[in-house]
């Protein structure tokens, strides 16, 4: 076997003894290759920091809940859930519409009172 | 019908194939599937695209694109597991593509939630050792930081992993070193001073 397939196996070994087991006696697996051992320190080191830093992340069970009941057609998806799930542009796109339907309302709505409001003037003016 | 659906415990105790099969047609069975493999495939995504948005997001668009083509699905050598992580493969490919930059986000909740229990000095030595690992793994090519998450959150055997990006075992073996090596090397160079720090620093 080459020294660099040796060190292929021991690399293995090691991750897989240390995800087994965080406190795996790696300094005995690594002993057992023949490799050099100043060739193999710093990887150790590192393959102890990938151990302890990547770690398992939970997903947030409400998700995992909503996009089950989603997927299986169990419940009708929220309407907050299903705009998330839109493309970026979509949403804005949607947000702006919204808004602009809102202005439009709101402009008309003033524009009724104001009129409202001269009508009442003139009225008054008339009858004095 | 009632009478000859499956309750959930049956669906547990039946292995992939199986659960693939019916799947095609009922979609309990896919609920099962879904149940084994949405934190893998979540977890794979989320290391990928470095926060949980993103994440979200691409995995619900992996099991709803699994979902839509279950029933083209065959076991030709590729296991339902190899061909879920394939499909997240390729949604978390376009999704790079689309953004036109690799995100280099920190996983900022995740380092405070797994050192809640260091002291205040340590934890923010260690957060921040972490986070520059998190971002030198990010700056790797995608098949190697995929081996890696296969590898240290899915705890995949190198067969395995040969087997879900359609490699021998040398060659998984092989990749790995030269992804340490790579690593060993961007961390090395995260550590030294910038040019203009060291000019600093002389003067």
């Amino acid at each position: 076997m080459t020294s660099e397939t040796n060190m292929h196996h021991l690399l293995a070994a090691v991750t897989d003894a240390l995800i087994a087991d965080e406190y795996a006696d790696i300094e005995n697996i690594a002993a057992q290759y023949d490799v050099p051992r100043k060739d193999v320190n710093s990887l150790l080191h590192l393959i102890r920091r990938l151990r302890g830093t990547m770690r398992i992340a939970e997903p947030n069970p409400a998700f995992a809940r909503r996009l089950k009941q989603d997927l299986l057609g169990k419940k009708q998806a929220g309407i907050l859930w299903r705009i998330r799930r839109l493309p970026a542009r979509v949403q804005v796109a949607a947000g702006l519409a919204l808004m602009g339907g809102f202005m439009l309302l709101l402009r008309r709505r003033v524009g009724m009172e104001i009129g409202n409001r001269s009508s009442d003037v003139e009225e008054m003016t008339a009858t004095s | 019908m009632g009478l000859f659906r499956r309750n959930r415990k049956t669906y547990k105790s039946l292995d992939d194939n199986a659960l693939v099969d019916l799947a095609k047609t009922d979609k309990e069975a896919f609920g099962e599937l879904y149940e084994r493999y949405m934190t893998k495939i979540y977890n794979y995504v989320y290391y990928r695209t470095g926060n949980q948005q993103d994440a979200e997001d691409l995995t619900a668009k992996v099991f709803f694109r699994a979902m839509a083509h279950i029933e083209t699905y065959e076991d030709r050598g590729m296991p339902f597991q190899a061909w879920l992580y394939r499909i997240a493969h390729n949604l978390v490919a376009n999704f790079h593509r689309d953004q036109g930059r690799r995100k280099i986000v920190p996983l900022d909740d995740y380092i405070a939630h797994s050192l809640k229990t260091d002291a205040p000095d340590k934890q923010t030595e260690n957060n921040e050792e972490r986070e520059m690992l998190l971002k030198a793994i990010r700056r790797l090519p995608p098949e190697r930081q995929e081996l890696l998450v296969l590898k240290f959150i899915d705890h995949k055997s190198n067969a395995e992993i040969g087997e879900m990006m359609q490699r021998t075992e040398g060659a998984i073996k092989s990749l790995y070193h030269r992804t340490l090596l790579a690593l060993r090397d961007e961390l090395e160079m995260q550590q030294l001073p910038l040019p203009s720090q060291k000019k600093r620093e002389r003067g």
